[in-house]
């Protein structure tokens, strides 16, 4: 249960080893929390839980793949054999718009991890936090799924499917999960790294603050951009003329 | 369908379905539902104990019956209010045993609490004076307990965990009338402060506020009360606890309880308060229940709620205890309702807070920068005294200490099995604090 200071016994980190969502544990957690990072490569997760080190209780890891949907329902059925407070779903894959461009079935496998993978992790996600009765479904969607960019639209395509779901579970809220989407704009981290960096960009840390304001006394499902500021840029890109975000997007 | 539940301090929500059983029968088809349940009463635990996250919360207040016996002795619905109990008793020459700060309690909920008073010292807590209860069990079964029965004490001080209370015969106190004869102590630092709660052991009933921002030499200043039932010179009539005169509305805004405006109340608190002054005769809700007057005070706290916090450490670690309160003074933790009182003799009951020693209890509002470590700390050096939290209060202490602090964890855990086979009553507090084995709920 998380208790009166805002503070989850048990948190699951899917995509265990992303900067953004390792930042959010770490904000989160506390010497009593128990942490499970969930994620493809264990000798990854280990090393991501090194860091995390005597901050929290216990880290815990577990082999998932995003892509291998049909594996979903018994790795997460397991982890909730025991409640769990926060399912942070920061599993993702940036991949390279040409490359991907000059490759169709690279870009369908980033779907499948972005999109599809990221879906059902998400329903399933709430479904077990819905039937255990409470519990906060934070879901880490991107500005790059309010608006095709010519740098990056295979990447938000995948992206859009999981903020579509989002912002659906926001609207139609079950009182047992708050969910919260988050849309942040270019963050520092190694999977960005060595790219420009975009107009509006933050560091992970600060995503993590945004969400740890909102968990410590989640009330009700919202959806937040970081820097919030990007939610009045994204309604005017949204509108710009395809000319004009060419431009911008050089 | 759901609703959503919280405890006094407004923290932590969870949403519940909302059963209202008629009778007994209600209750017994409530228990073998399949859904897990938890009692209600009238949501007066701080934080989490009457929520049951994606559960059911079942509301006992038609159980409210009072009949009387012979000698003061009287079985109560679990649903009915202590204030009714009291307006029903007084006229007849008696009064609750034990009242705690609030009359806003249940039968019920008094027992799973096991809550205390300004008496304990005297009289020990609530379930030091309850003869029977009458409860249903996780197989749906009513039993009747009584003291020789280890699951009797299992109930009291349980949470609620052992089984939905149906009723209880309780041995109620003679009183002279409707009033008490006070007498009050400035006191000018925490040790003059404990020394006036000690020269007032043989009073029944003795209390300390204390300044929780006065430093340096006043540090530990306070007000300390002591109160006899007295007869009635001009009685009035009508209830001997009256209905609250004023309601807090739903406007306050956020950090309005701060170091500022704690400390401007604190010291005219202070203030005001005569420096010695004896035979003052106050009325019972006057005493005992000064906050009820004040209907949804927690409201003063804004949206982000508060805590309280209340640890009690034995007798010979009073040191102890000073260094707790001047943690929270050094870290001009803003609390306008800070209480010390000595506790007495403790219960047989394994959860049962109170054990012989000294209480200490803050109001916290949530957001005080930095009160997670704050907290942490105090905790170390209540666990490290041998003392404990009480769990009607906690909204927020780490599982991993609760074996620490109650030692008796164990046993209560296996008498609550035997009782609740299929894990039919759980609590969010239950769940929090690992009181349900795992798998269990």
């Amino acid at each position: 249960m998380i208790n009166a200071l805002g503070q989850p016994q048990r948190i699951l980190l899917i995509g265990g080893t992303s900067d953004i969502g390792l930042a959010i544990v770490s904000k989160l957690a506390t010497r009593d929390t128990e942490v499970v990072l969930a994620g493809r490569h264990l000798d990854a997760l280990h090393a991501a839980g090194a860091h995390l080190g005597d901050a929290v209780r216990a880290i815990d890891v577990v082999q998932l793949d995003v892509a291998d949907t049909a594996s979903h329902a018994h790795v997460l059925g397991e982890q909730f054999s025991r409640d769990i407070d926060v399912v942070i779903l920061a599993a993702g894959v940036l991949p390279e718009q040409g490359q991907a461009m000059a490759d169709p079935h690279s870009a369908v496998e980033s779907l499948a991890v972005n999109g599809f993978g990221a879906a059902s992790l998400t329903l399933l996600s709430h479904q077990l936090l819905a039937k255990q009765g409470h519990g906060q479904l934070v879901l880490l969607s991107t500005v790059a799924a309010a608006r095709p960019r010519p740098s990056n639209f295979i990447y938000g395509a995948g992206k859009v499917m999981l903020d579509f779901l989002g912002q659906g579970l926001v609207e139609s809220p079950d009182p047992r999960v708050n969910v919260l989407l988050v849309r942040p704009g270019f963050v520092h981290t190694k999977m960005t790294v060595g790219m420009p960096a975009a107009p509006f960009s933050v560091s992970a840390a600060r995503v993590a603050d945004c969400v740890a304001q909102w968990s410590a006394s989640a009330r009700r499902s919202r959806v937040i951009w970081v820097p919030s500021l990007l939610a009045n840029v994204s309604r005017v890109l949204t509108m710009l003329p395809l000319a004009v975000l060419k431009r911008l997007d050089r | 369908m759901w609703s959503p539940q919280m405890g006094w301090g407004r923290t932590a929500p969870s949403v519940s379905r909302v059963i209202k059983p008629l009778d007994v029968a209600g209750i017994e088809a409530a228990v073998m539902s399949g859904s897990a349940v938890i009692a209600r009463g009238l949501g007066r635990s701080y934080g989490d104990a009457a929520q049951n996250a994606g559960g059911a919360v079942l509301d006992l207040a038609t159980l409210n019956s009072i009949a009387w016996g012979e000698a003061g002795i009287v079985t109560v619905g679990a649903g009915l209010c202590l204030r009714d109990l009291i307006n029903d008793a007084v006229p007849r020459g008696w009064f609750v045993p034990v009242t705690p700060g609030t009359s806003w309690v249940t039968i019920g909920g008094a027992i799973a609490a096991d809550v205390h008073g300004k008496n304990h010292h005297r009289d020990g807590s609530f379930g030091a004076h309850v003869l029977r209860i009458g409860i249903v069990d996780g197989r749906g079964d009513r039993l009747d307990l009584t003291p020789s029965d280890e699951r009797f004490w299992a109930t009291i001080g349980g949470m609620g965990l052992t089984g939905i209370i149906i009723d209880a015969t309780v041995q109620m106190i003679p009183i002279p009338g409707r009033h008490m004869t006070v007498s009050t102590r400035r006191t000018a630092d925490f040790d003059s402060t404990v020394e006036a709660l000690m020269s007032a052991d043989s009073a029944r009933y003795s209390v300390a506020w204390l300044d929780s921002l006065a430093t340096g030499a006043a540090c530990g200043r306070g007000i300390v009360t002591f109160g006899e039932h007295s007869s009635d010179a001009g009685a009035g009539k009508g209830d001997a606890v009256a209905a609250p005169r004023i309601s807090a509305p739903e406007i306050f805004p956020d950090q309005l309880l701060n170091r500022r405006t704690v400390a401007a109340f604190n010291s005219l608190w202070f203030r005001l308060a005569p420096s010695h002054r004896d035979g003052q005769r106050q009325s019972l809700a006057e005493f005992f229940h000064p906050l009820d007057a004040v209907a949804h005070w927690n409201r003063v706290y804004g949206t982000r709620g508060f805590l309280q916090y209340q640890c009690v450490v034995p007798a010979g670690e009073l040191e102890i205890l000073r260094r707790i309160f001047t943690r929270f003074v050094d870290a001009q933790v803003p609390s306008f309702l800070t209480v010390l009182k000595r506790f007495g003799a403790a219960s047989n009951a394994p959860l049962s807070f109170p054990i012989p020693g000294w209480t200490l209890t803050l109001d916290i509002p949530t957001d005080v920068p930095g009160l997670p470590a704050i907290l942490a700390a105090a905790d170390d050096l209540v666990t490290h005294a041998g003392g404990r939290l009480y769990l009607a209060k906690d909204s927020r202490m780490p599982a991993r200490l609760m074996p620490l602090m109650y030692p008796r964890l164990g046993q209560w855990q296996a008498i609550r099995d035997a009782m609740d086979p299929n894990g039919v009553f759980t609590s969010d507090l239950g769940s929090r604090l690992g009181l349900l084995r795992p798998g269990r709920g």
